[in-house]
């Protein structure tokens, strides 16, 4: 039987053609779903930035959490009192004892380690040795730098640590010894400073992504601590010298200096300043309520935790953050900078509601209040904003320039080679901590002809002072030169005091159960 | 002119004699053997000169060329799947015939070598490769493709999880070949591994039945290994129709479902006596707010609101033909399905074209498009169960006009609405306005291209090519109770295949080599676009990869090198090897190959002394074979998987993808280990197949969930840790034992069982799949040494009774008022550990039992289906009595009413029932006309009952319905709102021009 309407049939071998054509010859996973394919791989230099760039966003998570500084809050600038912390919804959050409860809820430790996954996983993507271009190049030094910082903090709160740089994952991974940890993180800071930008008008976002300075900076703290507790190796003071020597004389080149007024760090107006080594950056230099915070979580809880003082002369109610040692704020030096640190006026609410531009609150004097000591900085975000929950300006300074200086100043001091130059860095410091000018010797001035020893005691009181409450702080100074001892001795006994077993365990936090229970070699022995 | 004549037979007679003189001359019989259906040539016929041993094998081209001595003899040409035709002749000159053989109508032979079988080569060697052809389809009367599975071979337990109209059948073959990865069957259409585990799969749905030519099934690893990675569930292989013949047929096909198999549930007046009941001699707490019979209450039986009786009608056109050289098929299908439950609908509307030509003689060129546009509205057959056939089933016959059955406290608060308070179903809403308020829509369009070349070099060495693209296009909306999900798959499948292949035979030995290389590579996205409200699992279809998160993709591509060899001596003897080097890469990291060996060796001893000796014994095959396949999962599972982070640099906040956690970059396959042995024989002419196998399985390499050191990041990986051990036996017989000229029986009867045993599994040795604190789930426990499957509950033991006060026995307690089993006898209170192994899930065999019946042109088709060892967790029975509406609660609150509102009772035995059954799946009656009408018009009817009977102890819908489909070893296990199989009658009209 004959089929006439089938004629069209050479027409259907045409489009059958053209239809094959277009498969054969396009990349149809191109034409469909560019977008989603890419989410994952870093193959081109956009690609490499975004994922980069979430890096910063993790660790601002890891600086973000509620345990960030538990570390910090064992030592005396930054302090917890167990009548305060031990309440009903942190049953037993005693950092001095490595507690139960803190290892089963390892927010830094698990966070941490996200960032250090996010970098090796950019770094194993981007093998080192096959990439050509500069910008990829600086780019992977911002990477290997945020691993080796991640590194170092993680090893000064938790002690030997495993030390992971690959994806794949192994459930059982040995702890490093400490010199292991410390020679990777000095290599990825070496590394990190031969692919970072020169200095910082060449970084990649001024004033925020680091650049060689930043690196030689974190190298002498790793210097530093690395000469101290626990490896003690007194070879590293030189090294740490040198890095900051060379770091502070080529600060204007690197675009690092110290700020006039010890006020302007924590001013809007300075947002971005010189002072700034490395800082984690939460806001826009901005009041502007539509410039929302990212801080949706401080650390010091939820905003209805804060716990203002009820009423003047009240107790302070389930006030989270951690104030400062009474015996520390009382031999802090009264001066301009103690003025700028602490409290004088605490505001008030008449309610729980705060709402300050609508007068519900009133000033009174710390000293109405049972507790001194509270540290600024961590409440100015909720009480100089006309918006308490959406406040700009905030940022947590990571290393300060003037850090540098004192790490410079002790680290010569140790090494034997105290001069003039060290002594100058530290009275800066000193003069700014009055309000007086910088380059103008004062009254304050450390004078030459000091010992060593009461030199190295001067400069790490000033660092305490100095960086009071700052993440790198105090705390680790104790550890690395092992004064954590002497704690309960110079403690206020009405702070509730330390415990009386105290000795290199409270150094270091016991690495968080949930991990031990995949590697037993983590346990402490 | 007449001297002309006169010479001529002069010569002839002279020639004639001379040759009785002369007995060598011979002369020569040629000619080729076609298939009478579709034309293609034939290789391999047998041709044999009756009552000798003298015979041939057609050649590749179908060509036969014997010579013989004059005389009248009869020529016997047979070759397997078709009916045996004898020629006879006299031969007094070389003779030129074609033969066309026809397919065997009720096959009770193996069924010729097709598609991508052929494409890899012989594999029917010492192997048990079932096949079902067009004809068997066509008697089906199946709704979806993969209905044709249901009840046709041994070893394959299809089970029809919904009646919901556009729904698959979920298949496992040869048991449950995994934990937690899909355990379904690779489904190949012409050639193109279609993906199973997505939404828009649902299984081979865009296939039009009608366009399929036939269906085979490789069941075990040693025939499995040519699909490698993705073997290792059993591969399902469909050739689709060519053309040939001349012809156009029109049928048209309308049918009727319903649902009568309802609950005993209780009407107002009973429901309301039973409220006074557990008022009066229960529960205090229960005053007088309930309705009164005074109140006039109105009485409803809801399950008749919810189920409807639903039309079903379908029209096929196809045209087949050569035209200009061109074989030709066409094909169009509209399918429109309403189902059982209201508001519901299926359409299907399919188009097929394939076109072939021959050039040169040598060089065949196969082009063809395949188009389907898939629209279920309303199925409302979603992740937790069917929400209509829940909430419908719970309402109080008298909630249109009077309160529900709600329970206050003295203060007036309602306290409860049904007696048990489980959230997801404490909804007062009218059956009708849940139906208003749920809007489904699932459209799925998918395009096939296809083409392939196959140029025969010589008379022994051909290439092939083939080349095959698939898109599919998927968009589920979702629009309920002001969740708004709007959410899409697309699914692009790209394969391309050659091959190089030599046959040749060399007196008694004959030899098959193939050497092909496959690609394949199949993509998948997935995205959830809009999102209002709270996205909850109630809103994911079944089987959507959306279940997998938000947005997905899975990259993936397999290269494999398969060679394959195979020989055998004097049909005797046969050995095959198949080899096939895979190598498989998805996303960033997974790149590795594995090897898939296989091996099969086939003695046939009906052709040794001295079974030669039995006239009725044909064949008497014994064989084993050995393979290894595997199972790669296409569930991205090796993918890391990605958040985005926001941070600001001290400027405008981005948000930017981190690692959220990484994935097992050294993933790998399930790897299937196979062993089988098995006899096939033949006897009677061939009136009877016998065959049985014993098959061993080990499933190691099992993926099991295994959470990551924070160390890592932290999250949750897959790792290659479980194994099992599978193994059963199958067993089918195929008989025709009345073959008369007006009437014929055939009955075919398989028989397979499974069982597997949980070899291995993560470190602590015992898993427990937990139901998160709701209490409409089983849970299951996965131990060594112990069957997988299991379901882990609280042993129902009767009621409490005062003696068992009196006795303290520690090894029961009570709870609610009712008895259980204490297995923990350090407590004696009803906790966790007290549960035990109730039931198994998976069915220890299943059998089907096929009966036709021809007279004339009638035709009677009986199939029956049976399922059997089997328990499922009965979650719509367990509503029923939260609501307090079955009838068989009033045993209860005569002196246990607390049973009913314990959550425990509902994770108890008492709802684990017996889901065996036997089922007369269908009954199908046709005619078909025994001549042309109008000269040129033929004609079929046919009537067909489809679940007409069910046998089964079985208390709710369907023993077969089951609420998951995929993905897991537990999912046939619970009946939760699970969609019944409706009865149903189908009539077709068929005609043929």
């Amino acid at each position: 039987m004959r089929m006439n309407f089938l004629i069209i049939i050479p027409n259907l071998k045409r489009i059958i053609l053209f239809l094959f054509c277009i498969v054969l010859f396009s990349d149809c996973k191109k034409i469909m779903h560019e977008e989603e394919t890419s989410i994952g791989k870093i193959t081109n230099y956009e690609q490499l930035v975004s994922a980069t760039d979430g890096v910063y966003g993790r660790l601002a998570d890891v600086i973000n959490s509620y345990d960030f500084y538990y570390a910090n809050v064992k030592g005396d600038d930054l302090t917890f009192n167990p009548t305060i912390y031990t309440d009903y919804y942190n049953p037993g959050r005693d950092c001095y004892k490595n507690n139960i409860f803190y290892s089963i809820y390892p927010n830094v430790w698990s966070l941490t380690y996200k960032v250090l996954a996010s970098t090796n996983n950019i770094v194993t993507q981007f093998n080192l040795s096959s990439v050509n271009d500069k910008k990829t190049k600086e780019i992977l030094g911002e990477v290997y730098f945020l691993r080796a910082y991640c590194y170092f903090r993680l090893t000064r709160t938790y002690g030997e640590i495993p030390i992971i740089n690959s994806i794949d994952i192994n459930y059982v991974v040995p702890k490093s010894s400490f010199i292991k940890i410390y020679k990777f993180i000095e290599n990825d800071l070496i590394l990190a400073k031969s692919l970072l930008p020169l200095n910082n008008n060449n970084s990649r976002i001024p004033n925020v992504t680091p650049h060689r300075g930043t690196a030689k900076a974190l190298l002498s703290e790793l210097y530093l601590s690395w000469a101290g507790y626990p490896i003690k190796d007194i070879s590293k003071y030189t090294l740490a010298a040198k890095e900051a020597s060379e770091t502070i004389d080529s600060s204007s080149y690197f675009g690092f200096g110290l700020v006039n007024d010890f006020a302007y760090l924590w001013d809007s107006t300075y947002f971005y300043n010189p002072e700034s080594v490395f800082t984690i950056f939460f806001s826009k230099p901005s009041d502007n309520p539509s410039d929302l915070s990212l801080l949706n979580n401080l650390y010091i809880g939820s905003i209805s935790n804060i716990g203002f003082i009820t009423a003047p002369g009240m107790p302070l109610v389930n006030l989270y953050f951690p104030p400062t040692e009474v015996n520390f704020f009382n031999s802090y030096p009264a001066g301009y900078r103690k003025d700028i640190t602490f409290f004088n006026n605490i505001y008030v609410p008449y309610d729980s509601e705060i709402k300050r531009d609508t007068g519900y609150f009133h000033i009174t004097h710390i000293s109405n209040c049972n507790r001194i000591g509270y540290r600024k900085i961590f409440y100015q975000p909720y009480l100089l904003s006309k918006y308490p929950q959406y406040y700009g300006n905030h940022k947590v300074y990571i290393l300060r320039y003037a850090q540098t200086l004192l790490t410079y100043a002790e680290a010569m001091s140790r090494s034997g080679n105290l001069n003039a130059h060290a002594l100058e860095c530290v009275n800066q410091i000193r003069r700014r901590s009055h309000h007086l000018d910088l380059n103008s010797p004062s009254v304050f001035d450390l004078q030459p002809g000091l010992s060593s020893e009461a030199f190295n005691d001067s400069v790490v009181w000033e660092r305490a002072w100095e960086l009071c409450g700052e993440p790198e702080g105090r705390w680790f100074d104790l550890v690395r030169l092992e004064m954590v001892e002497n704690l309960p001795k110079i403690r206020d006994p009405k702070e509730g005091g330390p415990p009386n077993v105290f000795d290199k365990s409270v150094y270091y936090f016991t690495i968080p159960s949930i991990d031990t229970l995949f590697d037993p070699n983590l346990r402490m022995k | 002119m007449k001297n002309r004549k006169i010479y001529f037979i002069i010569i002839l007679i002279f020639y004639l004699i001379s040759m009785r003189l002369s007995a060598q001359i011979t002369y020569s019989i040629k000619g080729m053997v076609r298939d009478e259906s579709n034309g293609d040539t034939l290789i391999g016929v047998t041709v044999l000169l009756k009552g000798t041993k003298k015979g041939i094998v057609s050649d590749t081209k179908g060509n036969y060329n014997l010579n013989l001595l004059p005389g009248n003899d009869t020529l016997v040409f047979s070759y397997t799947g078709y009916e045996t035709k004898e020629i006879p002749i006299s031969l007094n000159g070389n003779l030129f015939i074609n033969v066309n053989l026809k397919l065997a109508l009720t096959s009770i032979e193996e069924v010729k070598i097709t598609g991508q079988r052929r494409f890899f080569g012989n594999m029917e060697y010492g192997r048990e490769i079932p096949s079902i052809n067009a004809k068997v389809i066509e008697q089906q009367n199946a709704n979806n493709a993969s209905d044709i599975l249901h009840a046709s071979v041994a070893g394959v337990w299809a089970t029809k999880t919904s009646g919901s109209p556009g729904d698959h059948e979920k298949i496992r073959i040869r048991g449950q070949s995994s934990f937690f990865s899909s355990a379904e069957p690779l489904y190949v259409v012409d050639g193109v591994p279609v993906p199973i585990v997505n939404m828009s799969s649902l299984g081979i749905a865009d296939l039009n039945i009608h366009d399929i030519d036939n269906v085979t099934i490789l069941k075990d690893a040693s025939s499995t290994a040519l699909y490698g990675f993705q073997g290792g569930n059993g591969v399902v292989l469909i050739d689709t129709k060519k053309g040939g013949e001349n012809e156009i047929s029109f049928s048209t096909r309308f049918g009727i479902q319903w649902f009568d198999n309802f609950y005993d549930l209780m009407d107002t007046k009973d429901f309301l006596a039973s409220l006074q009941l557990a008022k009066n001699n229960i529960m205090s707490r229960l005053y007088n707010y309930y309705p009164k019979i005074t109140d006039n209450p109105s009485d409803d039986n809801w399950q008749k609101e919810i189920f409807r009786t639903g039309y079903a009608k379908e029209y096929q056109l196809s045209a087949a033909g050569t035209v200009k050289k061109i074989k030709y098929y066409l094909s169009g299908n509209y399918t429109d399905q309403e189902g059982i439950l209201p508001n519901a609908n299926y359409r299907r509307y399919t188009f097929s074209s394939r076109f072939s030509r021959v050039f040169w003689k040598k060089l065949v060129i196969d082009a063809g498009y395949r188009g389907s546009l898939q629209e279920n509205k309303d199925n409302q057959d979603i992740y937790l169960g069917n929400p209509l056939l829940l909430q419908g089933i719970n309402k109080s016959p008298c909630l249109r006009n009077t309160p529900d059955s709600l329970i206050y406290d003295q203060y007036g608060q309602v306290i409860k609405r049904m007696y048990f308070n489980y959230g997801g179903l404490n909804n007062p809403e009218l059956p009708n306005s849940i139906i208003q308020n749920n809007n489904h829509s699932l459209r799925i369009n998918s395009d096939v291209i296809s083409g392939s070349a196959r140029l025969q070099l010589t008379d022994h060495l051909s290439l092939n090519a083939m080349e095959s693209l698939m898109l599919r296009y998927s968009n589920y909306d979702y629009n309920a109770y002001s969740v708004i999900v709007k959410s899409n798959e697309d699914v692009f499948l790209f394969n391309h295949q050659y091959n190089i292949s030599y046959f040749n035979t060399f007196g008694k030995h004959k030899i098959d080599l193939v050497a092909a290389y496959r690609f394949y590579e199949d993509n998948l996205w997935w995205k959830v676009d809009t999102m209002q409200g709270q996205l909850n699992s109630y809103s994911y279809l079944r089987n959507s990869m959306a279940a997998y998160g938000p947005n997905g993709s899975v990259l993936r591509s397999i290269g494999s090198y398969v060679a394959n060899a195979s020989y055998n001596y004097r049909e005797t003897y046969f050995i095959s090897a198949v080899a096939n080097l895979s190598n498989i890469q998805e996303g960033l990291h997974i790149n590795y190959y594995s090897l898939f060996p296989s091996l099969a060796l086939s003695w046939n001893l009906a052709k040794e002394w001295p079974f030669n000796k039995i006239n009725w014994l044909n064949n008497f095959n014994i064989y084993a074979n050995i393979g290894k396949s595997g199972n790669y999962p296409l569930n991205g599972l090796a993918n890391d998987l990605y958040e985005k982070v926001q941070y600001t640099f001290g400027s405008a906040t981005g948000s930017y993808p981190t690692v959220m956690q990484f994935a097992n970059h050294n993933l790998k396959h399930e790897n299937t280990d196979e062993l089988d042995y098995g006899i096939k024989t033949s006897l009677f002419d061939k009136r009877i197949l016998i065959n049985a196998v014993y098959y061993i399985k080990q499933i190691s390499n099992l993926i099991v969930q295994r959470q990551i050191p924070d160390f890592y990041g932290g999250g949750e990986q897959f790792v290659n840790i479980g194994e099992i051990g599978v193994n059963g036996m199958e067993f089918g017989i195929e008989a025709n034992p009345i073959k008369t000229e007006n009437f014929s029986w055939l009955f075919k009867f398989n028989f397979s069982t499974s069982k597997q045993i949980v070899k291995k599994v993560l470190d602590d040795k015992t898993m427990v799949f937990g139901n998160n604190g709701d209490v409409l789930m089983p849970e299951f426990i996965i131990k060594e040494g112990q069957p997988l499957g299991d379901i882990y509950e609280f042993e129902n033991l009767g009621k409490w009774t005062l003696a068992d006060t009196r006795a303290k026995n520690i090894n029961y307690v009570k709870s609610g008022g009712m008895k259980y089993l204490n297995a923990d006898t350090s407590n004696t209170s009803l906790s966790e550990s007290d549960k035990v192994v109730v039931g198994n899930s998976i069915p220890k065999c299943t059998w089907n039992f096929s009966n036709t019946f021809q007279y004339k042109n009638f035709s009677l088709d009986l199939l029956w289906y049976a399922v059997q060892g089997v328990k499922k967790y009965n979650a719509t029975r367990a509503v029923t009595f939260m609501a307090g509406t079955n009838r068989e609660i009033n045993n209860y609150l005569r002196d246990s009413l607390q049973a009913i509102v314990t959550g425990n009772f509902y994770q108890s035995s008492v709802f684990i029932e017996d889901a065996s059954f036997i089922r007369l799946k269908t009954i199908t009656i046709s005619f078909e006309s025994p001549k042309k009408i109008f000269g040129r018009v033929k004609y079929r009817l046919s009537l067909s009952f489809e679940n007409m009977i069910t046998f089964t102890k079985y208390k709710g819908y369907d023993p077969e319905a089951t609420t998951f489909t995929d993905n897991n070893f537990s999912d046939n296990a619970i009946d939760r709102g699970s969609v019944p199989n409706p009865k149903a009658v189908y009539c077709t009209i068929g005609l043929t021009f």
